[in-house]
């Protein structure tokens, strides 16, 4: 699988951190995730629920 | 009169030492789990095995007085236990060890581990303890969930760290079971709960209140998920159980590690086409330095992208396979050949029906310490929404990263003390403070470096604001949200609207107001 992320390759430390330049929120652009981030977690909770017929699967391999 | 051996590390000596009156050495070399030994050790540069014949082995003693000595045929009741070294020894050099006053401590640094041999036809290998694959310098392989066990061989004493591990026995113990067991073993060490053998663990397990099995319980078939979870309430502990057939919106490898990182033993439930539900106990991951995935949830851009995105695979005990078999991760197709809704599956040793190489997961369960009470997804409603605003203010969002997981108090003191970006006064101020037991701690990491650390009280609940206070190492950030959060910027509304309630937009002021001294939240949270 390639690599897509970049997350450790350059850490920043604390004083460039301190210099960035960090970008004007858009509110608009937040506002319409609102939905989309509160079904993300909503849905993340169904899986705290078992159905019966999960819970009747033997496992057994 | 102990027949001790001291061999050469070889394929034939190996299945020699493995083979007992009711297995031959050739039945042996055929046996896949002896295979997989004999891989194994051959990748730790194994150089000598010493056998130590008789062994009394605890585990297979009480599955011997269960069922076995109630049997018309004759099993023994006493093991072998072989030891494995990155020395070469033999008799002579490995006498004068034994015999030594003083002991070479460079012993302790070739020894590798040790397998159990039970005298059994098929399952041979008993509870097993064996060093995992090196660390890489602590960069990239990493064992959480091992614990100590000191061995003592003729008088030397040796240590190694691992986690037992033994193949099913098709008798008193199935998958599930064995996962158990193996899992027990370490939050026995964590939280001094017991440890019970197999035979215990199927009894406690298929006695449960609303247990209705499908069949005997001995010889033993299989555990349901409800069974898993009775027996690990018989041990004193929790079952935290994650459905992963209800929603593809659970980011299931930063779920595991967020449970790993502290050491807790997460037992996979996997579904293999045409073959059922397989359990395996993960032990271990490995986390590579820029990223493997792009997306927790390909196609879902919403959940915070989080340090599972890093892990390539998992190290796992599947008792068919053995100890440390990997699971590598890739993202799941669709659609998928099973009934999972799960974004990810394992390429791993099994093969399905079909000759491939994929298990699915279904499941996830960690037998956890009672007084944790927030789970991993419950903390995701709280960064989930943060994520969104921190992405609409920092410069590149793909370079934040967030690490998610449960911590000792003592150990977020230890590396609090330790951390190089905190302030002295923020530093004093949480050392100096009343610590809840377990955090949740969600640090937000922008390009590599810590921009806030959410710390959440693990032993509240969900509903009562776990949130208990934030710490903010990067200035320029802290006072960009200052602003931010301000009733007079317009944008503000926005915000309350995806943090959902006053009482974060509210709560997050205060940590921003009580920088430099973050303790004092957790003393008012103390207060209620």
């Amino acid at each position: 699988m390639a690599e897509t992320r970049n997350n450790m390759e350059q850490i920043l430390t604390l004083e460039e951190a301190n210099g960035l330049h960090l970008r004007e929120l858009d509110a608009k652009a937040l506002e319409d995730e609102v939905g989309r981030v509160w079904e993300t977690i909503e849905s993340m909770r169904e899986a705290q629920v078992f159905t019966e017929e999960m819970l009747a699967r033997e496992i057994s391999v | 009169m102990s027949a001790t051996k001291v061999l050469a590390f070889s394929a034939e000596n190996l299945h020699g030492a493995l083979a007992n009156a009711n297995a031959t050495a050739a039945e042996i070399s055929a046996h896949g789990p002896a295979t997989y030994l004999w891989e194994y050790l051959q990748y730790m540069r194994a150089a000598a095995l010493v056998v130590e014949d008789p062994y009394t082995d605890a585990d297979f003693l009480d599955d011997y007085t269960a069922y076995y000595a109630r049997c018309y045929s004759a099993f023994g009741r006493r093991c072998k236990r072989l030891h494995f070294f990155r020395r070469e020894l033999t008799d002579e050099s490995f006498g004068q060890l034994v015999s030594a006053q003083q002991q070479d401590d460079t012993l302790q640094r070739d020894y590798l581990g040790f397998v159990v041999v039970r005298p059994l036809p098929q399952t041979i290998i008993g509870r097993c303890v064996l060093k995992a694959y090196d660390d890489d310098g602590g960069a990239r392989r990493h064992f959480p969930v091992n614990r100590r066990y000191n061995i003592s061989l003729f008088g030397l004493d040796l240590y190694i760290d691992g986690l037992a591990y033994q193949e099913q026995d098709t008798v008193l113990a199935a998958c599930a079971t064995v996962a158990l067991w193996s899992a027990f073993h370490r939050t026995g060490d964590l939280f001094g709960t017991a440890v019970p053998t197999p035979a215990v663990i199927t009894q406690a397990a298929t006695q449960a209140v609303n247990s209705v099995h499908y069949g005997r319980p001995i010889p033993q078939h299989g555990l349901r998920v409800e069974e898993m979870c009775a027996a690990i309430r018989h041990n004193g502990l929790e079952p935290e159980a994650i459905n992963l057939q209800r929603t593809p919106n659970v980011p299931v490898v930063s779920l595991l590690y967020g449970y790993m990182r502290m050491g807790l033993p997460a037992i996979l439930i996997v579904e293999i086409p045409g073959r059922g539900w397989h359990a395996i106990t993960l032990t271990g991951y490995s986390l590579l330095s820029n990223g493997y995935r792009m997306q927790e949830v390909p196609g879902n851009p919403t959940i915070a992208p989080m340090v599972g995105l890093r892990i390539d695979k998992f190290y796992g005990h599947d008792d068919q396979i053995g100890p440390n078999a990997k699971l590598v991760i890739q993202d799941s197709p669709s659609p998928k050949p099973v009934q999972t809704d799960c974004a990810i599956r394992f390429e791993s040793t099994w093969t399905d029906a079909h000759g491939d190489h994929c298990l699915y997961p279904v499941a996830v369960t960690v037998p956890i310490y009672n007084k944790i009470r927030l789970t991993f997804l419950e903390v995701q409603a709280w960064i989930t929404p943060l994520h969104a605003l921190f992405s609409g203010v920092l410069p590149e969002p793909v370079r934040i990263e967030w690490d998610v997981h449960l911590i000792l108090s003592n150990d977020l003191k230890r590396e609090l003390k330790n951390d190089p970006n905190l302030g002295s006064s923020v530093r004093e101020s949480l050392l100096f403070t009343h610590h809840p037991r377990f955090w949740w701690r969600a640090t937000m990491l922008y390009a590599g470096l810590p921009f806030c650390h959410l710390l959440f009280d693990a032993t509240g609940i969900a509903r009562s604001f776990p949130l208990t206070t934030v710490i903010w190492p990067v200035e320029g950030l802290a006072v960009f949200m200052q602003r931010l959060l301000d009733d007079a910027n317009p944008a503000v509304l926005a915000i309350r609207r995806m943090l959902k309630t006053d009482r974060y937009v509210q709560f997050l002021r205060e940590t921003l107001d009580h920088r430099t001294k973050p303790g004092e939240l957790l003393h008012r949270h103390l207060a209620f």
